[in-house]
């Protein structure tokens, strides 16, 4: 796969994802409070550079290992980052113009997923517990 | 009078109180809706919000503006710039959504990228379906 292009909303930031590229979906409150519903998030195996519009995007650190990139300017939310790999970002699906054909690979925290929605595809689904252990997360960090 | 709903931003910065008791969500899954909430932007709307905290709005049309919180940069709501439409509230933000069961309109539903598919048999409104939908409304 080439490359793929992304912006915000109103255009400031704009970025580039390299390599082949999957989604994940993640239910987390945390993610659910941001989005404002459940996060599908897209990632490249060569990565993603920010190529414009460093100056207008923000992180907000929301856990002890990880935070968050908004764009200032039209609060759209674009990015995870875990603090020890800051040039590894993690995007949102709706910030990229995605091709056809990417694949799900896992649904994150379905034990707390609202009922109000559900998904068709049959991808693995991973509880809160499961995602946390195989980081080495105690429970009581939860929040990601 | 209905009880109000709370919600709050992912930080707790910004919080907020509703006006109104709606059942159901909808789902509209535009560009603009992609770009600022990175997927389907589920709204539920609402007479009133009374919102608390570093709100901020941006213009994303001649018609609507968004509002995120100002520190965390959460995706919380849509309203029309002259205040006469819906008050619409991300349902991520809600505190307790548990009374909004169900998702029963999907919103420019020929633009939701193939990777990924809500189920459930709620309407599907095409691009142009939504266009004419809000515009009998305006009629009305």
């Amino acid at each position: 796969m080439s490359a793929v292009t992304g912006q915000c909303l109103c255009g400031a930031v704009q970025a580039i994802g390299r390599g082949t590229a999957d989604i994940a979906i993640c239910h987390c409150k945390m993610c659910q409070r941001w989005h404002g519903g459940p996060s599908i998030a897209v990632n490249f195996s060569d990565g993603i550079q920010v190529v414009a519009g460093e100056d207008a995007l923000a992180w907000y650190r929301s856990s002890d290992w990880a935070e968050r990139g908004f764009c200032k300017t039209c609060g759209s939310t674009m990015f995870y980052r875990v603090i020890e790999a800051l040039d590894e970002l993690s995007g949102e699906g709706g910030s990229f113009d995605l091709p056809d054909g990417l694949p799900i690979r896992e649904h994150y925290f379905i034990d707390e997923k609202p009922d109000y929605y559900d998904f068709k595809d049959d991808a693995r689904r991973v509880t809160g517990a499961e995602v946390m252990a195989r980081y080495g997360m105690s429970p009581e960090g939860k929040s990601i | 009078m209905t009880k109000p709903m709370t919600g709050r931003c992912m930080c707790g910065a910004v919080t907020y109180k509703t006006e109104g008791a709606p059942s159901a969500a909808h789902a509209c899954h535009c560009d603009d809706c992609q770009r600022f909430s990175g997927a389907a932007f589920v709204g539920v709307d609402f007479e009133a919000i009374e919102i608390d905290g570093p709100i901020k709005w941006f213009q994303s049309s001649d018609w609507g503006e968004r509002g995120s919180c100002g520190t965390c940069g959460s995706a919380m709501f849509w309203r029309l710039r002259d205040g006469n439409g819906p008050n619409v509230a991300a349902i991520g933000s809600l505190d307790d959504a548990s009374k909004i069961t169900a998702i029963d309109k999907h919103y420019f539903a020929d633009n939701i990228p193939p990777a990924y598919a809500f189920s459930g048999d709620a309407v599907r409104l095409s691009r142009e379906e939504t266009l004419a939908f809000f515009e009998g409304m305006t009629d009305d």
